[in-house]
């Protein structure tokens, strides 16, 4: 035992860092929770250390200790565009979406190229009910976001699906067109392009994309919610046995409540 | 000092009497205008003047005397029943013409007892001056034997005449029984109504007939079984306490009580089949949703389905919340339902429902599309985007400034008390012609604005200026009594039913009134809106510009058909159920 602290106190605060890093890119969490402890049991101000410990912090449902990480970082250094970032995305995970706006565009401000935060701060617009800020925020973050990834896809969808909640359902339709193209195996995009095919009473392709969004691994969206959304495309089809059986996969289907 | 404009008062002392005709409508005189110039209490200067020509909404509590603050018990430990706490009713208990004002209180935890007057409910009866005078005392209505009160309904359940009040709580529910002189009788003993568990939390009731036999049934929603022993405890984090989702406690059966008349109630829970159905009880609304002259029942579930209810008409209920499209919302999920509210937003005749909910989800709009489904307008109405932010408790559907169009009202406040935006204010969002409502709290002053942890609301009119008034109560608070300014000059109607075939009250009669330009305007008369609360039983329509009303039909609970000719309008109206239809001119 005191060989190992012997050991860790030889490796230094970097080294620790570094391992937890890798640790923590494993999956490996409890073994990068020692590693970062170790890291600012050394350096207690070391900021990547300290966004590290809040991301694993986030992960074990302890948001006390992510904030409180998160703003020992800040206060190190408040030109670190990871610890802004990851602190307006605490507050923005936690709900407070007033106080997640001020680190998300410091981040902005800091990396201008990056569309995370962009993309943070528009999705936190439109939970404060401010519609034309997120609009051009997430118009921002689309532009920002490399091509064809995952990353762009994942934008594209939630624009998509915030257009949609303006009453946009053919900008919506185009989203997540666009998210496909990016990303063809992306589960939320095909359903996010089914709900607006709904919506603008495509019934036919609305079911065909929601079938398809089934087939899918399930991430973001559930099998419950594309169940529900079957089941209403094929009553309006006409399909009443189809509708039936979606219904009660709906019914079989793990729900998902929260408050 | 002007507190309600005057010119909203001049047509409303028209008499209109046809005597003892079969079927008859008498516009209600009102003795007296609030006086305009109030005197201030409790050292709070009386400013209202100022604010009064150009907010739509000014609080009065301050001219009156009442210890009443809803009292939830906050120091200490957070019991999971605590932030369900004053209940509003509207009232008018000794027929003076004057809607009077109960509110239901909580209790001391984890004793569950009303240990000092700080926990008592209140009665403040309405000196039709702006002033009220706290009567609770005198009228037996303390509740100082009750436990943890919530929800309250008024209604007439004997048809005396008098309007009485069934409270719930955790603990005995308790129902009260209007002598008529002023004083409650506590008629619970006896009455089957005695027989809940002390476990149950019972949230919400309503009144209705469901029967159609002229006496009201009650339905009680029930949201879990709880006691302070098995009270679980929750944190947010190590250092904060946060009160637990409803999701750690079981689900539970709503109750259904059919009144036999005599003061007497059967439970029909099992036999009417909405024991079948478990779920976190919250708002009630009720309503004719198919259109076949039965009411049917919405139920807002807390992180459950909601539910209804269809009525079989053979003393049973069919429960068709996915059937009809209001169990989830539009992504198939269950939300933390609260208040609900039921009537027809875009005038096509249909009685459509309103609930909301917590911050993060949408409240919901649900358009009545043919009597047999819903279609969730959320987002083509535009509600979608304006209440994504909000925690919303009590709701209704509210035309405030009598143009025609019912406005949506939400009570706001988080459940709990730890982030920045737990504390909110309510909402008025008008409705643009029955397409899209549009927020416009910002015009209802300072003294609607104010944040807190609003819960129950009543709607109700205490002037009798034609104008909805609002009361609302927020935890921590004396309730706000907000009166409407009446900032425009729209003309209306409002209906005092008394039934006679029917239940006294009129609950569940549907009224149409068209308009001489050809508008056709629909609602019915219910008093249980929003959550934990009873509003205003007369039906208020606001008529915009229309001066003539070109007539209007009532159809009674009891089949009867009642046609009116050309009633006047700015007044209240008075009728009573023929025996048989008829016509009055």
């Amino acid at each position: 035992m005191i060989w190992l602290l012997a050991l860790q106190l030889a490796a230094g605060p970097a080294q620790h860092y570094e391992s937890a890093r890798q640790d923590f890119a494993q999956r490996r969490f409890s073994e990068a929770v020692d590693q970062v402890n170790a890291a600012l049991h050394e350096s207690p101000n070391m900021v990547p250390a300290l966004v590290l410990k809040a991301r694993l912090a986030t992960l074990a449902h302890r948001p006390d200790v992510a904030k409180s990480c998160l703003i020992t970082a800040v206060a190190a250094n408040p030109a670190s565009e990871e610890a802004q970032f990851f602190l307006g995305l605490h507050y923005y995970i936690q709900n407070d979406f007033k106080l997640a706006i001020s680190p998300l565009e410091t981040a902005e401000t800091l990396s201008p190229d990056n569309p995370l935060p962009v993309f943070y701060l528009a999705m936190t617009e439109e939970a404060l009910g401010n519609e034309s800020k997120a609009t051009a925020l997430y118009q921002r973050a689309e532009t920002l976001s490399p091509q064809k990834s995952s990353q762009s896809a994942e934008i594209l969808v939630a624009y998509g699906r915030f257009l949609l909640s303006l009453g946009r359902s053919q900008d919506s339709i185009e989203k997540a067109r666009q998210a496909l193209e990016a990303d063809p195996e992306s589960r939320d995009a095909h359903y996010e392009l089914s709900k607006g095919l709904d919506h603008e009473g495509d019934f036919k392709n609305a079911a065909l994309e929601g079938e398809r969004a089934l087939t899918l691994p399930e991430m973001g969206t559930s099998d419950a919610q594309i169940h529900f959304l079957l089941a209403n495309v094929y009553r309006q089809l006409d399909r009443p046995e189809l509708a039936k059986a979606h219904l009660e996969k709906f019914l079989e289907s793990p729900q998902t409540t929260r408050r | 000092m002007r507190i309600f404009p005057k010119d909203a008062m001049t047509n409303v002392g028209r008499r209109n009497f046809l005597g003892s005709l079969a079927a008859c409508f008498t516009g209600l005189a009102v003795r007296t205008a609030f006086p305009l110039d109030l005197p201030a209490q409790d050292g709070i200067p009386n400013d209202a003047s100022a604010r009064a020509d150009t907010h739509w909404f000014t609080d009065i509590a301050r001219h009156s005397r009442f210890a009443y603050r809803t009292s939830y018990n906050i120091s200490g430990r957070k019991y999971f029943p605590q932030p369900m706490c004053g209940g509003v009713a509207a009232i008018d208990y000794n027929n003076d013409g004057f809607m009077d004002l109960f509110f239901t209180n909580g209790a001391k935890l984890p004793e569950l007892l009303k240990v000092s007057p700080a926990y008592y409910n209140c009665l403040l009866h309405n000196n039709g001056d702006g002033t009220f005078d706290d009567v609770t005392a005198k009228a037996g209505l303390t509740g100082a034997n009750l436990g943890y009160c919530f929800g309250v309904a008024a209604a007439d359940y004997d048809n005396d005449g008098n309007q009485d009040l069934f409270i719930c709580n955790a603990g005995r529910n308790a129902l009260y029984h209007n002598n008529g002189d002023g004083t409650f009788a506590d008629v619970t003993s006896g009455s089957g109504l005695e027989h809940k568990p002390d476990n149950v939390l019972s949230v919400g009731a309503a009144w209705f007939d469901y029967d159609n036999d002229g006496l009201l049934d009650l339905i009680v929603t029930n949201y879990t079984t709880w006691s302070p022993q098995t009270d679980k405890q929750c944190f947010k984090d190590t250092e904060r306490e946060e009160y637990c989702s409803p999701t750690v406690y079981r689900s539970i059966e709503s109750r259904l009580y059919r009144n036999r008349g005599g003061g007497r109630f059967e439970d029909v829970t099992q036999a009417s089949g909405i024991g079948r159905y478990l779920g976190k009880g919250m708002g009630i609304s009720i309503a004719d949703f198919t259109g076949n002259g039965l009411m049917d029942i919405f139920i807002a579930n807390d992180t459950e389905p909601n539910f209804l209810f269809i009525n079989q008409g053979n003393g049973t209920f069919k429960e068709c919340g996915l059937e009809y499209g209001v169990a989830y919302n539009e992504q198939g999920k269950a939300v933390s339902g609260m208040g609900s509210d039921a009537r027809d937003f875009d005038n096509d005749g249909r009685v459509d429902i309103i609930y909301n909910d917590l911050a993060g989800q949408f409240f919901a709009i649900l358009k009545n599309e043919n009597g047999r489904s819903f279609s969730d307008a959320t987002w083509s109405t535009r509600l979608g985007p304006l209440t994504r932010t909000l925690s919303g408790w009590s709701i209704g559907f509210i035309d405030y400034n009598n143009d025609g169009w019912k406005d949506i009202y939400s009570a706001n406040g988080d459940v709990d008390n730890l982030s920045e935006s737990s504390k909110q204010h309510d909402i008025l969002f008008e409705n643009e012609g029955g397409k899209i409502f549009i927020d416009v709290t910002e015009k209802m002053g300072p003294d609607f604005a104010v944040v807190g942890y609003q819960r129950g609301s009543a709607f109700v009119d205490l002037n009798n200026d034609g104008f909805m008034d609002l009361v609302v109560t927020s935890l921590g608070e004396k309730p706000r009594i907000l009166m409407n300014n009446a900032l425009v000059k729209n003309h209306w109607i409002m209906f005092d039913l008394r039934g006679h075939k029917s239940n006294r009250d009129g609950i569940g009669a549907a009224i149409t009134v068209t308009t001489e330009s050809g508008r056709t305007l629909y609602s019915h008369v219910t008093t249980s809106v929003g959550f934990m609360s009873s509003s205003d039983r007369r039906v208020h329509f606001g008529l915009g510009s229309d001066t003539k009303i070109d007539h209007v039909e009532i159809r009674w609970p009891s089949g009867i058909v009642q046609r009116l000719e050309n009633p006047a309008i700015d007044l209240i109206l008075q009728v009573e159920e023929p025996s048989e239809k008829g016509v009055a001119s």
